[in-house]
């Protein structure tokens, strides 16, 4: 067995006899070196000090390690290289540098460390120092604090993410030689914020007793965790090819610490992949001269989209609407055939209809990379366009718009003074493509700014308050003031000069550059796709396959070849099973996926539970509903539905548990049921394939309740309760009943009534404590004939539930006179209402005082 | 002018509601605040007098220094503690927190300490280095004005779950130190709260949560 699976497979405390027994020489002047840091930092020392970053107080700070000697610098300079600056922009980035002040602030303040020791840090990555922090010293004391994250809630939230965290942090403390023991007690649930403190000192305290070889032991524990990284890619015979190992995570652990892969390789005692030693010949990218028919057909469309994106922005003037959406968003979710009127629509309205129509059908394919052999629909097909528009179109927008809102008095980001710094990442990436920008038109923009001074005011309204003073009657003096109306800023005249200036550079721009600039594009595009493809054919040492190889394809394929990365690959010759093109999916998506999606959310509403905010409420149901394009794309692709995970991600856990009051799981049942009745109801093959597996849902429920509130049905169980005596509550406080749009069927059979006709019908409901409520715990359901109409608002229910939950215990069940009423023809809404007469809770509770001990009921 | 010494109590203000003062927070019933060392010594008590109003000669009250001068302007309703506090924002960073405190020491309304805690809090966050001692002290105190009376820990300001902040950050700091059994108190203490005053978001996971995460992990 090699020294590098002898080194996986032993205990962590037996790492530094192993590494000492294979590490190569040159090693030990950086093990000294790492040893003096960390110790510095285990010994509670202070030793990171942050100031204020090159980029003032709100760019990244600058971190300078205290007590760092020159030869320690010499030391870590020879392994550790220092980001260049590209463009201006310092290098920076997030690091735990709370981790490497606990030790520190538990020993000056053990009560308030963790508050003390700040949060993670975004810094400069320009010193030697903070590359020491980032590299060495934050990896290390991450692991070892996180005992004290734990308790904080921070770091992984699932249980099994958590014990294997918690395990990393007990082997890097036996890998250091540092006492495990003081990380259980900090273990127990049951420490009061006095022993939390004992405890953690404890922990810092037998990390201030730490060995003397510490500089090895860290260095032993990298390399294992190299080691690690090996192995888990490695062949049987221990060969693995670099590129399968060297991820992002792991290269700068090799380069920070053993130095290269070769090294690597023989500190392990193991020999090259046959990849690597003889590596594998790629043929050179070569593209054709003339772009290919797909190609061609595409830039067509997308220099018409340039001619029409022009005209709209040149013939612009005061009174028209702003062209604010004109350019399409990846993230525009306005998808085909939905009302164009709405928000989004105008990137789909301004298109001439064949130009929209050539548009959607040439961009609107993809493939899942599940299913990388299958074509399957694009939702969003003008997203896909909207790529290859930017950055000019970007470019050119945030001009024309800026000079639109300075004129009109609309916010945007940007006053035309600050578009030249706001703008220089576009300049140069536009220069990139072959076609830059003059920069004179910000010169020309300033001229005018100081010709009209307006145009720089962010702010384009202008408030008055009017003040009046009069005599009144008896002679007092009375003031009163009025706001005035706010007034838009309008300077039509000032526009057409803006306009006009701008529409001069743009269109000598589009006449010189439209055809570089489109050229450019799709040659780059391919070349990196072919050069990503070899260089993972070079990593592997022969042909991927498709899953692996369509990261580096799809997206290229999807905007020049309609998905088809087959065709993209015979072009570039790419060696390999992606010559091979996807096939279209014999399954078809309904004709009016945006109308389902809008019936899925119309379903979902109803599921739904109250929030005081309406518009999120409808924003997250809408966001929910959106998924079941998603279901169906997927199914389209395989024929099944897609699991949980794949179309609910966990970010989503808060909207949908404050939306729906329920899990991730239970809320992906709920979207399946609605996109099931919806396919049902057009009679869709996919109905038979999409259907929510309930008993995952409620485990052995047969009345469920997520799916009765989905169809608005009140199917209820005669409880034990509704058989009691009841007790009425008789007052003169009207309350109303809430959520009776849920129940309407169930409020027409109790009074008969037709839907128009204006009601009133007095009743008798019975109130029923649900502290089982799933939504709320405080809820009281509201029953008339024996059928569920309603609920107690959030408001009510708490006061009352304590009032019904005593009746109950007495053996009563709480009931008052109520009244059923619509408003008929001319009212708000066509629903049926229930107004609840009761007595003021204090009188109801004076009541129920009246009535000393186990009462039998009346 | 006749005037006398007010004593501190009830008065019918002018909109028919009641306004409650207490000569310094350590006054008000159920909250525990000892004077800090960091208070500014210049401002020290003040008292209302009993005045007759120059113009409909009814009596209506002042608010005058130790020294008996007035106190802000003539028929000002704001107490010594708000008036202490109008120069918060332009006093320098480092002065704020003695000033705040300062405004703990003179009469006011349940609400007035309410927001003058708050600027504390600020005061103290905005630190180098924070004193958390004093930080605590400060949400408790606040804590114990909002549990006794939130609507007059309101004081009738919109809107009303602002009151529960001081819960939400003393379970934050709580949390982030890892004392999770405090923490868990506030939480719930947080969810006895009348709902129109509950504050409706806490980031982060619930301190039970993680009790339970412990218990699995040991």
């Amino acid at each position: 067995m090699s020294l590098g699976r002898d080194l996986v497979a032993a205990e962590p405390e037996d790492w530094i006899e192993i590494h000492r027994a294979t590490r190569p020489e040159t090693l030990a002047a950086l093990e000294d070196a790492l040893g003096r840091r960390v110790a510095a930092v285990l010994s509670g020392e202070k030793v990171v000090r942050i100031s204020r970053g090159s980029q003032g107080p709100e760019g990244p700070s600058r971190v300078k390690l205290v007590g760092l000697s020159e030869k320690d610098c010499e030391i870590f300079s020879a392994r550790l290289s220092i980001p260049a600056i590209k463009r201006d922009r310092v290098p920076a980035g997030s690091v735990d540098l709370r981790s490497i002040r606990l030790p520190e602030t538990v020993r000056t303040s053990p009560r308030w460390a963790m508050s003390l020791a700040g949060t993670t840090s975004y810094i400069e990555f320009t010193t030697l120092d903070s590359m020491i922090c980032q590299r060495f010293l934050a990896p290390v004391m991450g692991d070892l604090a996180y005992i004290f994250s734990l308790r904080a809630g921070d770091g992984p939230k699932t249980a099994k993410a958590r014990a294997d965290r918690l395990a990393r942090c007990e082997i890097t403390h036996r890998a250091l030689g540092l006492a495990v023991d003081p990380l259980k007690a900090l273990l127990d649930p049951n420490l009061t914020a006095d022993a939390v403190v004992t405890c953690r000192s404890a922990v810092v305290a037998a990390w201030a007793a730490h060995p003397q070889d510490l500089g090895e032991r860290v260095m032993a524990l990298l390399c294992a965790r190299l080691a690690q990284a090996y192995y888990a890619k490695a062949r049987k015979d221990g060969t693995v090819e670099a590129a399968r190992v060297m991820t992002a995570n792991v290269t700068p652990v090799l380069e920070s610490t053993l130095g290269d892969w070769e090294t690597l390789v023989g500190y392990l005692g193991e020999t090259q992949a046959s990849a690597d030693q003889s590596p594998v010949v790629t043929p050179k990218v070569t593209l054709p001269g003339e772009a290919p028919s797909a190609i061609a057909e595409r830039l067509a469309v997308l220099r018409e989209w340039w001619r029409v994106y022009d005209t709209r922005h040149a013939a612009q003037c005061a009174g028209m609407a702003s062209l604010k959406d004109l350019v399409p968003s990846r993230w525009d979710y306005s998808t085909p055939g939905q009302d164009p009127t709405r928000p989004g629509g105008l990137a789909r309205r301004a298109l001439p209809p064949d130009l929209l129509a050539r548009a959607e059908q040439l961009w609107g394919w993809q493939v899942l990379p599940s299913q990388p052999d299958v074509l399957v629909n694009e939702p969003r097909p003008l997203g896909v366009m909207a790529e290859l528009l930017q950055p000019a179109a970007s470019f050119w927008d945030e001009l024309s718009l800026a000079a639109w809102c300075s004129c009109f008095g609309s916010y945007f980001r940007y006053t035309l003074d600050q578009l030249e710094d706001a703008q220089r990442d576009s300049r140069d990436a536009l220069a990139d493509l072959g076609a830059p920008v003059e920069t004179r038109i910000y010169g020309d923009l300033l001229k005018l700014t100081t010709r009209y001074p307006f145009l720089l005011e962010a702010e384009g309204y202008s408030v008055g308050i009017t003040f009046e003073i009069d005599v009144d009657d008896v002679g007092d003096t009375v003031v009163s003031s009025r706001m005035d109306d706010p007034e838009r800023r309008s300077h039509p005249e000032v526009f057409e000069i803006l306009r006009d200036l701008i529409t001069e550079y743009r269109q000598g721009w589009l006449s010189e550059h439209l055809d570089h600039y489109l050229e450019h594009l799709w040659r780059r595009e391919l070349t990196a796709a072919a050069e990503a493809y070899w260089k993972r054919y070079r990593g592997r040492g022969k042909a991927p396959t498709v899953k692996q190889a369509l990261p580096d394809v799809a997206r290229c394929a999807q905007r020049w070849f309609g998905a088809d990365h087959g065709a993209l690959a015979r072009l570039l010759a790419l060696d390999g099973a992606i010559d091979q093109s996807p096939m279209r999916s014999s399954r078809a998506l309904p004709e009016d996926v945006p109308a389902l999606e809008h019936e899925v959310a119309e379903r979902l509403l109803e599921a739904a539970r109250p929030l005081d905010d309406e518009s999120y409420r409808q924003w997250a149901v809408a966001r929910l509903a959106g998924h079941a394009t998603t279901v169906l794309i997927a199914w389209q692709a395989s024929g099944c539905v897609p699991p949980r995970s794949s179309v609910l991600a966990s970010s989503s856990r808060q909207v949908v548990d404050q939306t729906f009051g329920c899990n991730l799981d239970d809320a992906y049942t709920l979207l399946l049921a609605a996109t099931h009745a919806a396919l049902e109801r057009r009679g869709h093959p996919a109905a038979t394939a999409i259907v929510p597996n309930v008993t995952a849902m409620v485990p052995g429920a047969a009345e469920n309740v997520w799916l009765d509130r989905l169809g608005g049905r009140s199917k209820r169980v005669v409880t034990p309760q509704q058989q009691m005596t009841p007790f009425l509550l008789q007052g003169d406080e009207i309350v109303d009943a809430v959520g009776e749009s849920f129940y309407q069927s169930a409020l027409l059979d109790q009074c008969r009534a037709q839907d128009g006709n204006s009601v009133r019908l007095p009743c008798r409901a019975q109130l029923i404590a649900e502290p089982d409520n799933p939504y709320d715990r405080h809820a009281v359901a509201v029953e008339i004939g024996g059928q569920l109409v309603g609920y107690l608002s959030r408001r009510d229910a708490p006061i009352w539930q304590p009032i019904v939950k005593d009746l109950a215990d007495r053996g009563y069940a709480a009931a008052c006179e109520a009244m059923i009423a619509r408003r008929g023809p001319e009212g708000e809404t066509d629903n049926l209402g229930v107004f609840l007469h009761l007595p003021t809770p204090t009188e109801a509770r004076a009541e129920l005082a009246l009535m000393v001990g186990p009462a039998e009921p009346r | 002018v006749a005037r006398a010494r007010v004593p501190f109590g009830q008065r019918d203000s002018e909109g028919g509601g009641v306004i409650e003062w207490y000569p310094r927070l350590g006054d008000v019933p159920g909250v525990t605040w000892q004077k800090r060392a960091e208070a500014d010594p210049r401002l020290s008590g003040a008292y209302a007098v009993a005045v007759i109003k120059r113009f409909d000669g009814d009596l209506g009250i002042r608010w005058v220094d130790a020294g008996g001068e007035p106190l802000g302007d003539e028929w000002a309703d704001e107490s010594p503690t708000s008036l202490a506090t109008r120069g918060y924002f332009d006093a320098p960073p480092k002065e704020r927190l003695s000033l705040a405190l300062a405004a703990l020491e003179v009469p006011g309304t349940r609400a007035d300490f309410f927001e003058t805690l708050s600027y504390a809090q600020r005061a103290v966050e905005q630190q180098t280095a924070p004193d958390f001692e004093l930080l605590e002290a400060l949400l408790q105190a606040s804590i114990q004005l909002v549990l006794r009376d939130p609507l007059a820990a309101a004081g009738g300001h919109e809107p009303l779950d602002r009151v529960g902040l001081p819960l939400v950050d003393l379970l934050t700091l709580y949390r982030r130190e890892g004392f999770l059994l405090e923490a868990a108190d506030v939480d719930r203490q947080i969810h006895e709260m009348p709902e129109e005053v509950r504050p409706r978001f806490i980031a982060g996971s619930a301190p039970l949560t993680l009790l339970d995460a412990l218990e699995e992990l040991q």
